[in-house]
């Protein structure tokens, strides 16, 4: 398997990062057994004892329950951050696949900046800018009638974010064939990207539901959240990087022909 | 010699068109578990709302809105 590993194969590359993704999504999920679920449980509580305050018609049927509670903090959440995990690791791999230089000028150490650039690209898009316009709320936070109101401002979010940074791509490459080295390029393509992403946090409408739960509790949530997520995206970046990294020094190495002396640096591959 | 085939590893810039039908595929996956309230579910499950249910911890973590 390590063998077929190619960092310029469109194919070896999703492929390695889906597997990379449910790695991240599933180490993630461990962290948040021990981080998120007391938080979830206390809100579950309170939702619950909120519904049994409100006055029931006599003889209501009680809800039924679908997946048992237990299903839902155990193996449902395992599952999401894996699946979660291995359609980022696509999407992943697909941004890293589009960081290629075009020019064909490159170092083997460069397959481990583009894993770099596109974990943050990522993470950027899909966990730091929701967390900054729209947090997550743990449940007994919600109106279920504007539900599709929050998803639709979740989206466009998110969608506008890759955007900016798929400009903020292009306009660096753009400006590395005219020319521009180093530091101008990259204040400028800083500046594509914190300009247009603040724009788009300040446009877009804030959500509007009032939020009853004890403050405490909701960042509580919040935090444990964003540090899974961001665990997961550190682990997906960094196992896919190091791997590729190697991968690419293997490879190249052998293409090349390098001298002996080089490869003494690296330790053969065991297996 | 070495630098024609050094070169050749990496300009192969332009993506084959089934790395969007993948995209497509990850898409989906990701709907399935962060947004399907009963149209995906009623087919796959008993419950319109098995895979709402199923996934509700992990949807809250994603940071998605949710009831």
């Amino acid at each position: 398997m390590w063998k077929r590993f190619d960092p310029s194969r469109p194919l070896a590359v999703i492929v390695g990062a889906v597997v990379a993704g449910m790695l991240a999504g599933f180490v993630a999920s461990v962290l948040l057994s021990f981080t998120a679920e007391p938080v979830i449980d206390q809100a579950i509580a309170l939702e619950e004892a909120r519904h049994a305050a409100e006055p029931h018609a006599p003889g209501a049927p009680e809800e039924p329950e679908v997946v048992a509670r237990g299903d839902q903090k155990g193996v449902g959440r395992f599952a999401a951050y894996s699946f979660g995990g291995g359609a980022y690791g696509v999407l992943f791999g697909i941004t890293f696949l589009a960081l290629r230089r075009r020019d064909g000028k490159t170092s083997p150490a460069d397959a481990f900046r583009r894993s770099l650039l596109a974990g943050a690209f990522m993470a950027g898009a899909f966990t730091v800018m929701p967390f900054l316009k729209y947090p997550p709320n743990p449940p007994a936070v919600g109106d279920p009638a504007t539900i599709s109101e929050r998803q639709w401002k979740y989206l466009a979010l998110i969608f506008l974010s890759v955007v900016v940074f798929a400009l903020a791509a292009r306009l660096s490459s753009h400006l590395r064939d005219r020319g521009w080295t180093g530091d101008e390029r990259l204040i400028a393509v800083a500046l594509a990207i914190a300009v247009p992403l603040g724009i788009v946090l300040a446009a877009l409408p804030p959500y509007h539901d009032p939020i009853e739960a004890p403050a405490n509790l909701v960042w509580r949530f919040r935090i444990a959240s964003l540090g899974g997520n961001l665990l997961l995206w550190s682990v997906l970046t960094m196992t896919f990087g190091a791997v590729a990294v190697r991968r690419e020094r293997e490879l190249s190495g052998a293409v090349a022909g390098m001298p002996a002396g080089e490869a003494v640096l690296r330790p053969a591959t065991t297996t | 010699m070495s630098q024609i085939t050094a070169a050749a590893r990496n300009t192969a810039v332009n993506l084959p068109t089934w790395v969007w039908l993948a995209m497509m595929l990850a898409v989906g996956l990701l709907y399935a578990v962060t947004f399907d309230g009963g149209l995906l579910s009623s087919r796959v499950a008993t419950s319109s709302m098995f895979l709402h249910e199923f996934f509700h911890d992990g949807r809250h973590l994603f940071g998605v809105p949710c009831h």
